[in-house]
């Protein structure tokens, strides 16, 4: 059985954008962009999930002239797994306890 | 320049300060965002995107081991945080008792309600400052909350009474403002246990 989404809508957003193409690597401000997340709500995100073994990070080796280097995230295989876990739960109905909450029967 | 420009560079020269100052176990984080600040359109959108990462950066500093030397004494922090403390808090607790004055003026200068929220938003401003001699962290939150509500109220009240509201804003604001940003620069596990 799946564990219970401890987790944010933010994170899951995070974990959503980066599960659509798992094998690019990603920078920053086009996550942000992607998100609508701010960089101060972001970058704790990839570092928790980075943290957690889910998020794998490197350094850009080669950039342009005149561009600092980028910081790169691309999802682990356990966070593709974890990222298909919460896809999976989010499709699942409701529980009690949200129709409650939302009125229904 | 524009304005906005202006601000993003001092916002990314801030950003880039405070990330030298995070642990170093989390200063590749604070690299990654600085790195970005460069593919962000200049103006508004790179001034938000440092301010949004100083705050990232300014949660996760450990003053203690990244500048030994100064904060090692933990004394001339602690001094320093009160003093910017008193500072910030001085001008504005001078023009909370203007604006009680003002209270209880059978003709004041300007309407009793905007006088009201003047004297109400001042003296919130002089506790959240002296909050930070106990409290730095609720202290820093309570300060960058009022002030923009103080420049905010002293303004409507001087465009109220036919002045300049951007000047009003910086007359009363301003000194504020410039005790507060320091304090965000100072550690606060020292001003939490004097």
């Amino acid at each position: 059985m799946p564990r219970r989404p401890d987790i944010s809508p933010q994170t899951r957003t995070v974990f959503a954008l980066l599960a659509g193409d798992a094998d690019e690597w990603w920078y920053g401000y086009d996550i942000a962009q992607r998100t609508g997340l701010r960089s101060g709500t972001l970058y704790p995100i990839l570092a928790r999930l980075a943290d957690r073994g889910y998020l794998a990070t490197q350094w850009e080796s080669d950039p342009p002239e005149g561009r600092p280097r980028r910081h790169l995230y691309r999802l682990t295989g356990e966070g593709v797994t974890r990222a298909a876990e919460l896809r999976h739960l989010d499709a699942a109905p409701a529980g009690p306890r949200t129709r409650l909450a939302l009125g229904g029967a | 320049m524009r304005a906005a420009e202006w601000l993003a560079d001092r916002a990314g020269a801030m950003l880039a300060r405070a990330v030298e100052r995070m642990p170093a176990s989390r200063q590749e984080w604070g690299h990654a965002m600085v790195a970005e600040l460069s593919a962000a359109p200049s103006g508004w959108a790179r001034f938000w995107w440092a301010v949004s990462g100083l705050w990232f950066a300014v949660q996760r500093r450990e003053f203690g081991q990244q500048r030994a030397p100064l904060v090692n004494g933990a004394l001339p922090y602690r001094g320093l945080r009160r003093l910017y403390a008193m500072l910030g808090a001085g001008p504005v607790a001078f023009w909370a008792f203007v604006s009680w004055l003002q209270l209880q003026d059978d003709a004041p200068d300007i309407p009793r309600h905007l006088a009201l929220m003047l004297f109400a938003t001042e003296l919130s401003l002089v506790v959240a400052f002296l909050a930070n001699w106990w409290l730095p962290r609720a202290g820093l939150v309570a300060v960058w909350t009022v002030i923009p509500a103080y420049a905010v109220v002293s303004a409507v009240a001087a465009a109220g009474n036919d002045g300049s509201p951007v000047l009003a804003a910086l007359i009363f604001a301003g000194p504020p403002l410039f005790a507060a940003v320091p304090l965000v620069f100072l550690p606060r596990a020292v001003g939490s246990h004097p």
